[in-house]
């Protein structure tokens, strides 16, 4: 019995040493624009889009579990193994989108921070330049320890939602009776929100981020166990987080019938229906996932680049060990704050397109991953399960689906 | 014509030939024997209509006709890749690593030299020219009039050595000679020395 106890508290000191990318990317996916999504489909759809978070769960962990799988069996990035397994052209391909998308989010993510800090009354002058500095010395002056104890403090800010939720007085009946018998609507909006709520779950660059610190972390084979639970509870805060958001605002926003663009008038139109408190938790969410997201965003661009050509790259260097890392990290942080604080910059088509390349991206970057995954020569015995892959493949399938309806329709709207 | 030397990936994915003009199949891989100091390419990775065959190398002749690389096989003569070691799979786009352990860069092409006895790796190609040439847009952008720089790094600097499961090349020189040739092949050539520096590939 005592041994069994002991054993137990072992296990539960090395998960905490280990702990870490999967909390840590799990809770990046619920940037800014993952936060405007929610709030939206809160707002429009009130508790009706809640069902669609359970394939999003199973997705995310069936595919962060690959990462963290492929960067601790092999020890090399995602960007490393594609571009030694696929070649230059299809790095190029991913690169070009990669870099391109990954600018238009760090921008979004920037916006994200201007309209949070607005509702406490901050110019977006004073808070967007503060932030991107406050990120930059995180980064660059940082070791991969306390800049991954930074990330984690924000993780558990984020559970503020909960708060956010339970302020907003919810009917908890009516929400157990639309996760149990959830109204499926087969309009082009209500599917374009799931498409919309699936695609900020999962994005490429994540994929990259994920398994670029798997590595930089040192994790081994015997840490894996623990690993795995890293990304179990890292998509569970994912969903959870998504969840408190669309109960809040479908509470209040929905049952008011107020509609929304962004995710800063969720946390202004909280204020009369919620009270003070609940709005200004809802933004100090909005601006913990900003700027969380902003430092991650050019990190994983940067770590993807730098990957694929071959070059130094982790936060743990310091800037003359990797300069091309530190460099690349530095101007995608300048050109994103550029495009917020130049006065009419055209945020919302930004936005769009960055959604856009990420969706035509997210599948090209699946596929990658399970044709490697799958090959014994990289992964040996650590190749996927025929479950694995029945979930992985059938993830493609849809998502190739959902991204052509995705695609298809902002290019139209954006036409127009 | 006649060739000197070339580049990898130019005749990586062509059919290859035998000598009535017949399509045997198109070239996967070249495998080469480590034994040489400068390894001598000894097999043909050749995907055929029956799967993927390993063919001698020395009956396969490599021209340049209208700009494109022809491969010609007088006879087919099936070999067991044994201890050869294959360039696509262990040595293309491959992380370079410095004696210090710092990444470098990676191998983006690798240059061929054909001599009277055979041929031979001549060097490994980090320049940026080998990345354009690898997406296919190399010629074009020179075209265009855009001086892109090769460098090479020769491949004497590099000895190979094999592990269990990874093929690593390790140099176990003390130095590394880089070739830089600004602004295409045609420019001017020098020759750089990197004092204390060694490589591996892994």
């Amino acid at each position: 019995m005592n041994a069994k106890r002991k054993n137990w508290r072992e296990d539960l000191l090395i998960f905490f040493s280990v702990v870490g990318p999967g909390i840590i990317t799990g809770s990046v996916d619920n940037d800014a624009g993952g936060i405007t999504t929610y709030s939206i489909a809160g707002a429009t759809y009130g508790y009706n889009l809640l069902w669609s978070l359970i394939p999003c769960f199973i997705v995310l962990l069936v595919v962060q579990e690959m990462n963290a799988r492929m960067g601790i069996v092999t020890g090399k990035g995602l960007a490393d193994l594609i571009r030694e397994n696929f070649g230059v052209r299809v790095t190029f391909f991913i690169f070009i989108g990669l870099i391109i998308a990954d600018i238009g989010n760090t921008a979004t993510e920037f916006a994200g921070v201007a309209g949070s800090m607005q509702v406490f009354g901050i110019s977006k002058y004073i808070s967007v330049p503060l932030a991107a500095i406050a990120v930059w010395i995180l980064v660059v002056k940082g070791t991969y320890k306390s800049t991954e104890k930074i990330f984690l403090i924000f993780s558990m800010f984020l559970l503020s939602y909960i708060g956010s939720a339970f302020l907003a007085k919810p009917d908890w009946h009516e929400i157990g009776n639309s996760l149990i018998h959830p109204v499926i609507e087969t309009s082009f909006d209500y599917i374009s929100m799931v498409i919309g709520m699936v695609g900020t779950t999962i994005a490429p660059w994540m994929q990259f981020y994920m398994q670029s610190a798997v590595i930089e972390k040192g994790l081994k084979i015997k840490d894996f166990k623990y690993e795995f639970w890293d990304v179990v509870v890292g998509s569970v805060i994912t969903v959870v987080v998504a969840f408190f958001i669309i109960v809040a605002c479908g509470a209040t926003l929905n049952k008011s019938g107020i509609k929304i663009e962004q995710a800063k008038d969720a946390a202004v139109a909280l204020k009369p229906l919620a009270g003070a408190f609940a709005s200004q938790i809802f933004a100090f969410g909005l601006f913990i996932a900003s700027i969380f997201s902003a430092a991650i965003l050019p990190l994983a661009t940067a770590f993807y680049i730098c990957e694929a050509f071959g070059f130094e790259a982790g936060i743990d260097k310091t800037l003359k060990e990797a300069p091309e890392f530190f460099t690349l990290f530095t101007i995608i942080i300048i050109i994103g704050i550029s495009v917020i604080l130049i006065p009419g910059a055209p945020l919302i088509q930004i936005t769009l397109w960055s959604q856009i390349i990420n969706g035509v991206l997210l599948p090209v970057v699946l596929i990658c991953m399970m044709l490697m995954v799958n090959n014994k020569d990289i992964m040996g015995r650590y190749v996927n399960g025929s479950i694995k892959n029945i979930i992985g493949w059938a993830t493609i399938v849809v998502l190739i689906l959902l991204t052509v309806i995705l695609t298809i329709q902002p290019i139209i709207t954006a036409l127009k | 014509m006649q060739l000197k030397s070339f580049y990898f990936s130019r005749i990586l994915g062509n059919k290859i030939y035998t000598s009535y003009g017949k399509v045997i199949g198109t070239l996967k891989d070249l495998a080469v024997d480590i034994n040489y100091k400068n390894p001598k390419i000894a097999i043909a990775a050749v995907k055929t209509k029956k799967g993927l065959k390993f063919i001698d190398f020395n009956n396969i002749t490599v021209s340049k006709e209208k700009g494109q690389y022809v491969l010609v096989c007088s006879k087919v003569q099936e070999r067991n890749l044994g201890s050869n070691m294959l360039l696509k799979k262990y040595i293309l786009d491959k992380q370079i690593i410095d004696v210090n352990g710092r990444k470098v860069d990676r191998a983006n092409d690798i240059r061929l030299a054909v001599l009277s006895t055979g041929m031979f790796i001549a060097a490994v190609d980090i320049g940026m020219d080998g990345l354009l040439r690898r997406i296919g847009i190399a010629k074009p952008l020179k075209k265009l009039g855009f001086r892109v720089s090769s460098k090479l790094m020769l491949w004497d600097n590099v000895e190979t050595a094999f592990t269990s499961k990874n093929i690593l090349l390790s140099k176990t020189y003390n130095n590394m000679n880089l070739i830089q040739i600004a602004g295409g092949e045609k420019g001017e050539c020098k020759k750089k020395k990197l004092e204390g520096r060694s490589i591996n590939i892994f």
